[in-house]
């Protein structure tokens, strides 16, 4: 890729995030706080200490993962939104066999075992909907948006009912046992996880960048059909790449239960879920690997730095929800044309009007 | 053309770049006086705040309410905290900032108890922060003594102050044609309007507790005056939909039930507004909320978390935290739990000759209750069992 064009593509992904932090900031002002000691809370423990760094990291583990299940399918123009359900079914039945295999099995097996019933569970959820697509040309997007309302309903019978922690006041799944955990390392939150989704994600730069299938996706987002004509076999194509996504999803919701939840509640996902941030990590990204850890790292530091402006300031930290919100905002806009560059388009635009205001005249 | 052009707009991404990391780093500094500036002799108070969040009207409120109250008398820090990555990091970064008092609103305490991914016990990694945890003691070791002398468990015996409800919510019902005038549109008892509702947010020790209590209280009152009482109940409500509210409580208006008590925060608002619109009652819960729909909310079962904040805050504002103990039980006789005073509703009743036999009646069971009367408590672990509320129907 040209250096220009990656260029503008940094620029269109940096400029929604420093906007939505300008306007963020004109919010703070008018609140009546100051809004650079606002942002510096915000920043500097989530990014600029090797502590809060660390916690940063593991914060967007899982976020890197739910990305890059959307960077796949979005950048094939497949639309899948169950990725929050492929997560949370991955999750549930990860942390049910972790708390319900013993207790003595060695604990690389258990974490092993827990890992693959996290993918296959992904994997499953994401089929459905990917047969559906492929042989009946049902609309992916409609049954995967529905599908996790469904499931997480019946998540919500099976962890009230069937496998409910009984000696536990509320609502929850037993708490997986030792063996099934992800540990700290050094002290910090950082935990195993973090390394099985950057072998996530390296995995998927080549899969994208270098493979065949890589060309493919790009191919299909362009145009499906023209795919299909020229002897690309798309609908298995879609199938794959459900699965991977399913395969991804999975995983970073089995991992955020041995990392970080260690047992299943009815708000397991936070609100809005790590699917859903998955999403708007992918469309900051650009739809790149790249770009999605970098993204899954800022939205991660803004996660955790919405904690530290609620504890170091008086400022609500709905301030952070604010700016997530307008960074979603500024996302839709495309400032920069990726092919024409800055000046080019503004003359295109200038040459425009001057035509109209020709045309008006005449 | 195309080689000016990438230059220049790699030089201003780079400028951007350091223009983003200057303007951290250099108000960073601001960040860390400001922060340093507040420390010095006055302690350091937090409230994390459950998922119903700060402005709950209630159970965080209160809490809230109260730490800063006697905060500001002493001129502590007092952060309230909605936590965005969950209960257990925010815990421990209090812990780890040093701070001498925090309020877990949460029933969240496994990070804070037993420790979690390896980490030792947030209550033993921090053993100079009083941890206060709300609605259950989790804080015993397997033969029932106290785990971490520096946690503190808040029970309130709301099964008490929903017995009272329940006895409350029979006797009104009985008399509802006399005692409220226009503008009520009851069902009468004999024409199917012996009925109860109860709409809970989720299926929990803290929200069955009440349940159970409003049963026995219903049927206390009904085996007086031998008769039967159905019984509907929802347990997963949520704590946030007030519109769901509003529907579940309308089926069971529907249904015969003139009166529904709605434990699920400002799911209750729902309900509350949904019974004035039918001509009905509504039961609230934790704070005082008769006069949110004047005339149409019966009573509330108290739950007030100010009232433990308030004395534990003093405690440690006379550098008396030995006088705490590990587990604070407050029954209806502290005034913590329990029901209000009626006074909103007296206002809208006509024959206060029976209104006052009533209230007599209510509180002659006051006195009893806890003592002479025994309910359930679910949040201890009690198991209720339905066969001992036979004038009760659960539908």
């Amino acid at each position: 890729m040209k250096l220009h064009i990656l260029g503008r593509r940094l620029l269109n992904s940096i400029l929604p995030v420093l906007l939505a932090f300008v306007v963020g900031g004109i919010v703070i002002v008018a609140i009546g706080e100051n809004p650079f000691e606002t942002y510096a809370i915000l920043l500097e423990k989530s990014l600029f200490t090797s502590r809060g760094f660390f916690t940063t990291l593991h914060y967007a583990s899982p976020l890197i993962l739910t990305g890059l299940a959307i960077a796949v399918t979005f950048k094939a123009n497949i639309y899948n939104m169950g990725v929050e359900g492929s997560m949370l079914l991955g999750a549930f039945f990860a942390g049910i066999a972790g708390a319900y295999l013993p207790e003595t099995l060695n604990p690389l097996l258990m974490q092993s075992i827990c890992l693959v019933i996290g993918i296959v569970c992904g994997v499953l959820f994401a089929l459905v909907p990917a047969l559906l697509k492929a042989y009946f040309h049902v609309d992916e997007m409609v049954v995967t948006l529905m599908l996790n309302y469904a499931l997480s309903k019946v998540l919500e019978f099976l962890s009230t009912g069937v496998f409910r922690d009984v000696t536990s006041g509320y609502v929850c799944t037993p708490v997986i046992h030792e063996n099934a955990m992800f540990g700290r390392i050094a002290g910090l939150r950082i935990t195993p996880f973090f390394f099985i989704a950057i072998v996530g994600f390296i995995v998927m730069l080549v899969v994208m960048r270098r493979s065949k299938l890589g060309y493919e996706i790009t191919a299909m987002g362009k145009n499906a059909e023209f795919s299909e004509a020229t002897g690309m076999r798309v609908n298995r194509k879609i199938i794959i790449l459900m699965v991977i996504s399913g395969v991804l999803s999975g995983l970073a919701g089995a991992g955020w239960m041995m990392s970080e939840k260690f047992h299943y509640t009815l708000d397991f996902s936070g609100s809005p879920g790590l699917g859903w941030d998955g999403m708007l990590v992918s469309l900051l990204g650009g739809h790149s690997p790249v770009g999605v850890i970098i993204a899954a790292v800022l939205y991660a530091a803004l996660k955790t730095g919405a904690d530290n402006i609620n504890m170091y300031s008086t400022v609500p930290k709905e301030i952070v929800s604010v700016v997530q919100a307008l960074i979603v905002l500024f996302l839709a806009a495309k400032f920069i044309d990726e092919r024409l560059g800055v000046r080019k388009q503004i003359s295109e635009m200038l040459a425009r009007r001057k035509a109209a205001k020709a045309g008006e005249e005449a | 053309m195309s080689k000016d052009i990438s230059r220049r707009s790699f030089l201003g991404i780079v400028g951007g770049a350091a223009a983003v990391a200057g303007l951290a780093a250099c108000s960073g500094d601001e960040g860390g006086d400001a922060q340093g500036g507040g420390e010095g002799t006055a302690r350091n108070v937090a409230v994390v705040c459950s998922s119903a969040g700060r402005n709950d009207g209630g159970f965080n409120q209160r809490a809230i309410e109260a730490a800063q109250a006697v905060g500001e008398e002493n001129g502590w820090n007092v952060q309230v905290i909605e936590p965005t990555n969950g209960i257990p990091q925010a815990l421990e970064t209090l812990g780890a900032d040093g701070y001498d008092l925090v309020f877990n609103m949460e029933y969240d305490f496994e990070a804070l108890i037993n420790g979690t991914g390896g980490a030792d016990p947030l209550a033993q990694q921090f053993p100079d922060t009083t941890w206060v945890v709300f609605n259950d003691n989790p804080n015993k070791n397997d033969d029932g003594s106290v785990k971490f002398p520096n946690v503190v468990s808040v029970l309130f015996n709301v099964n008490e102050g929903a017995f009272l409800a329940g006895a409350l919510s029979v006797l009104v019902n009985e008399n509802s044609a006399t005692l409220f005038g226009d503008g009520y549109n009851f069902t009468a008892p004999d024409a199917g309007g012996r009925a109860m509702g109860f709409i809970g947010g989720t299926n929990s020790n803290g929200i069955v507790v009440e349940s159970y209590g409003f049963i026995e209280g219903i049927n206390y009152e009904a085996e007086k005056l031998g008769v039967t009482y159905d019984y509907y109940a929802k347990y997963d409500a949520g704590f946030t939909d007030s519109a769901a509210g509003a529907t579940v409580a309308g089926t069971y208006y529907d249904q015969g039930a003139n009166i529904v008590f709605g434990c699920a925060g400002s799911v209750g608002d729902g309900i509350t507004s949904k019974a004035k619109e039918v001509g009905k009652l509504a039961i609230q819960v934790d704070d005082d909320k008769d006069d949110q729909q004047p005339g149409y909310v019966l009573t509330t079962v108290l739950k007030s978390t100010g009232v433990p904040v308030q004395s534990i805050c003093e405690a440690l504002a006379a550098d008396d935290m030995a006088s705490i103990d590990n587990e604070m039980n407050y029954s209806v006789a502290t005034g913590a739990t329990g029901i209000t005073d009626l006074s909103v509703i007296s206002e809208y009743i006509q024959d206060t000759d029976t209104w006052e036999t009533i209230k007599a009646e209510i509180e002659d069971l006051t006195g009893k209750v806890g003592t002479e009367i025994t309910v359930v408590n679910a949040q201890i672990g009690e198991t209720f069992d339905p066969a001992t509320c036979p004038n009760v129907n659960i539908q």
